[in-house]
């Protein structure tokens, strides 16, 4: 009989590969779940402050900039495309055009970063900063502050995301370049693109909450 | 007998280039639909059009992109579950604003 030590330290507790990426799958599923829990914690805090101040939310999302939001969204769509058609790529055993894929995928990436960090420059520059740094003279209103306080934090928490998810398509056209990824065995980059189409979900929604439903 | 997990991972499929050709379609079409109507006064409508139309995208990338529909029984269940999750969360934050 093997001693309980030498399963406990056991480096590969798989019967096979199929199994270690059976169960490397259902543990992303897991982490995506937690982290959209965690989003639909920030949604509800969103939509209780947004019942007990109704006009001042309508009157704070209308000074989003709506074409920066809307470009964003379609931004991200076209990058989740891609992400998946790495995917596919690899399947079809075509690494290079994966790779160039996942390229595409980390220049929309950047593009949405650079276009939100436009809009946060001018919000800062108008006096629109969360919470007691919160100087805008034109809706001085507590209902307007809790607006764009709950707009930094989850819209930080997704740029944080969007971060996140490039460092991993970096690290995924490396595993690409050495071959560590085949036709058969890419289970890394799939969970990277699970990981990327999360991040989308998430501003699928932030979207006409902070930018259109004014 | 049910067979071994290695023969249920191999028969995992994924989204055919056409399906995640035509995902991106859809969700381009969604997505400038929800930004002309933002714009079409619709009163308290214009909020749920807007998410009604967010879900079915949200729908649409979970599906096809992230291959739910082709995923594991558990993978889905885990799914199922954080969806039926928010739907409680989304009950509670209607009856609180609704009783208030």
């Amino acid at each position: 009989m093997q001693p309980l030590g030498a399963i406990v330290h056991d480096e590969n507790p798989y019967a096979d590969q199929a199994q270690r990426e059976h169960a490397l799958r259902l543990g992303m599923w897991v982490f995506l779940g937690s982290e959209t829990l965690l989003f639909a914690g920030l949604f509800g805090l969103y939509a209780g402050y947004r019942a007990r101040y109704p006009e001042q939310f309508a009157l704070a999302g209308m000074h989003n900039e709506e074409w920066i939001g809307s470009v964003n969204t379609f931004v991200l769509i076209v990058s989740s495309f891609f992400a998946a058609w790495a995917i596919h790529l690899v399947r079809g055993d075509r690494p290079r055009a994966a790779m160039w894929s996942l390229g595409a995928v980390i220049l929309l990436g950047l593009t949405f970063l650079g276009l939100k960090s436009v809009e946060y420059s001018h919000h800062l520059a108008e006096g629109i900063a969360p919470a007691s740094y919160y100087r805008y003279a034109e809706l001085p209103e507590r209902g307007a502050r809790m607006f764009f306080t709950l707009y930094y934090f989850m819209t930080g928490l997704h740029a944080l995301h969007v971060i996140a998810g490039l460092t991993v398509m970096v690290w995924l056209i490396t595993r690409l370049r050495r071959g560590k990824a085949t036709a058969e065995h890419h289970v890394e980059l799939e969970m990277g693109g699970l990981y990327w189409h999360l991040v989308d979900i998430v501003w699928i929604f932030l979207w006409p909450l902070l930018y259109l439903s004014t | 007998m049910a067979p071994p997990l290695s023969e249920h991972v191999n028969e995992i499929g994924g989204s055919s280039g056409r399906a995640l050709a035509g995902a991106l379609l859809v969700l381009v079409v969604l997505t400038a639909t929800s930004w002309a109507l933002a714009n079409v006064q619709l009163g308290a409508w214009n909020l749920v059009v807007a998410l009604g139309i967010a879900v079915v995208k949200a729908g649409t990338v979970a599906f096809v992109f992230m291959e739910l529909s082709h995923a594991s029984t558990a993978a889905r269940v885990v799914a199922g579950v954080t969806l039926f999750f928010i739907l409680l969360l989304c009950l509670g934050i209607v009856g609180d604003a609704a009783l208030r």
